[in-house]
């Protein structure tokens, strides 16, 4: 009996031992294994977007930053009660809000209200202490210090789109962020946006908090500073809002126009108007599909910026290309005298009546087409293509911007293939006055104007001068140099800035001149059928330019010398009035 | 009278034996408060309750000479057994998880399963401690077939009654029991193999259902993630996740939030894997080793064949419960729903352990042979 109990002792000692093996197995050599299996079950990953990159113009003035909002949600599934206070709070039709959530998606969050002002916090944050299932959500949304001021080039941010994020899922963009859509905000997301900061959360089995650890700090976006002038800018927007006004009411409809200021030196953007401009607050806030329907059926396209998504033909302030070509070809001489009879094989001056005789520098200044009909015809399509070119004319800028188009250089192949007609003499002679097939973008028109003022370096325009992390460290500097150089003499442009300098003082674009420096202009009037578009394309002080102004506006009727040169004139003397 | 009775009623008791039970009854209140902390810790403390009435019961049989006991064996035996046919009475016994275990008795719910735990150790033990001696064989007195068989019938019916109710895990322990006792009183190993082998066979034609499906997930857990399966996934993730030294005590986040189910019952091993590390499980086993370690010692010590054969009972008990229920834990037996002695939540559980330790330490204090 004894002996058989230390038997029994002993096998009960072995399965001890055995249970102790196992225990050695799971707890000691495959510890990491099981502690890595509880994680998986009970942490989840969050991560919260950090504080966009705020932008700030030339002056240093902030013009977009971030504001706090707030909204109160709850996830219907962990509701337990407290109906009646909710209900108190969030007013009518809650009850079956509440329960068409309970049936369709009872873990998703049901926002009950967004953007609180400071009274309902106060009682948002009550409830969502004392109601389970409630919760306050704090978040940052796009503030615009200036309003609608430079609306299409800064841009507006939205929540990602299911094609966005299959297309930027690899720069760690997921569901419900918001990205930049449109302008700069589109352009340098990934700047602005930061890192997100990453969460540890431990829950427990029903998926309910229980704690967070922070893993790692958010970093916030990096700070654009813009080469912009907010003050400049205004100035453009509202010179260009009255006279857009006015037409508005002569023509019976609203149309479009810009304003581009750039500094001939480098390229930088100082001002970049487009009208009409649509508000960027209500993308901040989430725009109502109605609001957004509205904007993107209103006829007069208030999303779409004229200076750098639309082209146009360049009528006469083209002749600056067919001018410097035409010296550079040795076609002509800045001492020529050519003879205008009202026409040239078929097509008619504006001056019907002809300028008769009349020099180099009268041509371009009171903008004798037969002239130019004429160096045309001797240039010919393949050297004109080739100027168009060199100017940047019909391609991309390459702006700091999204979706920038490129506007249309044609060319023989090209009308063969789209029109599948031939080239005839008739299309370099439209071209050569910036009528016809050639369309280009009024920021085109800045660069290639300040091609001309600067004699002659084609420079890559842009709108942010650095990039500077939260912590101000520099993290970009913009580095303006010349895309390419002009395959012109520097005498040539000379002759042609002579040539502008004169419209401004005796020619069509006299509404220009100001008593702050001399200017030099060329105005453009272009022929659409209906109402003529017009361009004022300009650039002071004459001698050495410190800033290029482009008008256009779009079928506005009228001459480019009484309708756009004024509005260059009052953003020429806000800048040059205006101590650096 | 024997000099020993004399001596000072303190030097008498088996301090190993009380150590050790207080140190696991203390270890596992603690699990079971952890356990339960997170939802108010009600179960922990009533449990308390339970423990303090168990030591009042373990002090009065200790106290208690077991010759006693076996005079009143009997009409236990039989009050059990009304017990445990009452439960299966409609209207009487109460039903959980589906089955019919708990029968209310002035108010207390009472689980007649396993009061019969302890009363099968006391009736096998006369049975077979006090049988007239075959003078050939003075200790192997299960030897005699007539014996063996009445021991086998004794423990027949009321494994039946618990197996009905449906509880295999309670009747099995009772089937270990039965065994062990044979065994230790000098059964034949031969019939001793028969019934085990015939058991084994006869097992899979009388299994439920579920029981079978428990069987299947234990050998495939990934058969069933999301079920049964789920448990024991859990189970041994929140114990090998605990690693060498624990995550601490109220620390361990699956014990803390619901990750494990049953971890104030059957599994709460469980919490004592995953807050204490290797460290406290080998502890806490090591604890149960110096308990039935003891218990062996004091069956050597009885003296005669029927205090041996109460402790060897009690011992196979404790030992069958322990270790079904930890390889259960452990992903090592199948999820057959045995309490992890003196540590899973349940008042008659607790009451009938620590009955048990009170017999096994009336043996020891009133054994002939004790302070030798």
């Amino acid at each position: 009996m004894l002996f058989r109990l230390r038997v029994v002792a002993w096998l009960t000692l072995v399965a001890v031992a055995v249970l102790a093996a196992r225990l050695h197995t799971m707890q000691v050599l495959e510890a990491k294994l099981f502690d890595q299996r509880a994680r998986d079950t009970s942490l989840v990953v969050e991560r919260e977007p950090a504080p966009r990159g705020r932008l700030y113009d030339r002056r240093g003035r902030l013009v977009v930053s971030n504001q706090p909002y707030y909204e109160l949600f709850v996830v219907p599934a962990e509701l337990e009660g407290g109906l009646t206070a909710l209900e108190q709070a969030v007013g009518e039709n809650f009850q079956p809000r509440l329960e068409k959530a309970l049936r369709e998606a009872p873990l998703e969050r049901l926002v009950l209200k967004r953007n609180l002002d400071a009274g309902e916090l106060t009682a948002a944050v009550q409830l969502a202490r004392s109601v389970p299932g409630v919760y306050l959500h704090a978040g940052a949304r796009r503030r615009y210090l200036y309003g609608k001021t430079a609306a299409h080039l800064l841009g507006y941010v939205g929540e990602i789109t299911a094609q966005e994020l299959r297309q930027q899922r690899r720069h760690g963009y997921a569901m419900g962020d918001l990205v930049g859509k449109a302008g700069l905000e589109k352009q340098y997301d990934r700047l602005l946006r930061g890192e997100k900061s990453v969460h540890h959360v431990q829950i427990d089995v029903l998926g309910r908090t229980v704690r967070s650890l922070e893993a790692r700090r958010p970093i916030p976006g990096m700070e654009l500073h813009l080469t912009l002038d907010m003050t400049l800018q205004t100035v453009a927007e509202q010179a260009l809002a009255e006279t857009l006004k006015e037409l508005a009411r002569r023509n019976g409809e609203r149309n479009g126009g810009a304003v581009v200021a750039l500094e001939p030196s480098s390229g930088r953007v100082l001002a970049l108007a487009s009208l009409p401009e649509f508000d960027p607050r209500p993308f901040a806030r989430g725009i109502k599909s109605s609001e957004y329907t509205a904007l993107m059926t209103d006829p007069a396209a208030p999303m779409v910026n004229r200076a750098v998504h639309s082209a146009f033909s360049p009528g006469s302030t083209f002749k600056m290309v067919t001018a410097s070509g035409a010296l550079q070809e040795g076609l002509c001489t800045p001492s020529s005298v050519f003879s205008c009879g009202g026409s040239y094989g078929g097509a008619n001056c504006f001056v019907t009546s002809g300028h008769g005789a009349i020099g180099f520098e009268g041509s371009l200044a009171h903008s004798c087409d037969v002239v130019y009909y004429r160096l045309g015809d001797l240039l010919g399509i393949q050297r004109l293509h080739r100027y168009c070119a060199a100017y940047g004319l019909g391609s991309p800028t390459g702006i700091d911007l999204p979706e920038e188009t490129g506007g249309l250089l044609p060319d023989p192949a090209w009308k063969q293939e789209a029109l599948g007609e031939a080239w005839y003499g008739g299309d370099t002679i439209n071209m050569s006055i910036g009528q016809g097939f050639l369309l280009v973008t009024p920021l085109q028109m800045a660069v290639a104007t300040a091609a001309v003022a600067n004699g002659g370096d084609l420079y890559r325009p842009y709108l942010v001068e650095r990039v500077v992390s939260s912590h101000g460290g520099r993290h970009l500097s913009a580095q303006p140099r010349p895309v390419r150089k002009l395959p012109i003499k520097p005498e040539w442009l000379s002759a042609v800035r002579q040539g502008m300098r004169g419209a401004v003082l005796y020619g069509t674009s006299t509404a220009a001149d100001s008593p702050l420096a001399p200017v030099a202009g060329k105005t453009g009037t272009v022929e659409t059928g209906g109402r003529n578009h017009v361009w004022f394309v300009s650039f002071a002080p004459y001698q050495k330019a410190r800033i290029v102004v482009v008008v256009f506006l779009e079928k506005s009727g009228g001459y480019g010398g009484s309708l756009a040169a004024p509005i260059a004139r009052q953003v020429l003397d806000a800048f040059l009035g205006d101590k650096p | 009278m024997s000099p020993e009775r004399r001596r000072w009623w303190p030097a008498r008791l088996d301090y190993g034996l009380l150590w050790a039970t207080v140190a696991i009854c203390l270890v596992s209140w603690l699990a079971l408060l952890s356990a339960t902390r997170w939802n108010g810790g009600d179960e922990a403390y009533r449990q308390a309750v339970y423990i303090s009435l168990g030591w009042l019961l373990a002090a009065g049989l200790t106290a208690l000479d077991p010759r006693r006991l076996a005079v009143l064996t009997p009409w236990l035996y039989l009050g059990s057994l009304g017990l445990l046919a009452a439960v299966l009475v409609p209207g009487v016994g109460q039903t959980a998880n589906g089955s019919q275990r708990w029968i209310e008795l002035g108010g207390v719910v009472f689980q007649p399963s396993e009061l019969m735990k302890l009363v099968l150790v006391l009736v096998l033990a006369r049975q077979l401690g006090l049988a007239r001696h075959d003078p050939e064989e003075p200790f192997r007195p299960a030897a005699r077939g007539g014996v063996f068989l009445t021991a086998l019938v004794l423990t027949g019916v009321p494994f039946l009654l618990i197996a009905g109710q449906p509880d295999l895990g309670t009747a099995l322990v009772l089937i270990a029991i039965c065994l062990v006792m044979l065994f230790v009183a000098g059964g034949s190993v031969v019939y001793l193999a028969g019934l085990v082998t015939t058991g084994l066979g006869v097992l899979p034609y009388v299994l439920k259902e579920y029981q079978r499906d428990r069987l299947l997930v234990f050998m495939n857990p990934e058969l069933d993630p999301r079920g049964m399966g789920y448990s024991l996934v859990q189970s041994k993730t929140a114990i090998g996740s605990g690693g060498v030294l624990g995550k601490g005590l109220f620390s361990g986040h699956l014990t803390q939030h619901g990750f494990v189910p049953e971890n104030w019952t059957d599994f709460i091993f469980t919490v004592v894997g995953e807050e204490m590390g290797f460290f406290g499980t080998c502890g806490f086993l090591c604890l149960f080793v110096v308990l039935l370690g003891t218990m062996v010692r004091i069956a050597h010590r009885a003296g005669d064949g029927y205090g041996g054969l109460l402790v060897t009972g009690v011992f196979a008990m404790l030992a069958f419960q322990l270790f079904v229920n930890v390889a259960m834990t452990l992903g090592l037996a199948p999820v057959v729903g045995l309490p992890l002695p003196f540590s899973s939540y349940g008042g008659s559980a607790m009451l009938v352990n620590l009955a048990s330790v009170g017999v096994v330490a009336g043996v020891a204090f009133h054994g002939r042979k004790d302070g030798r």
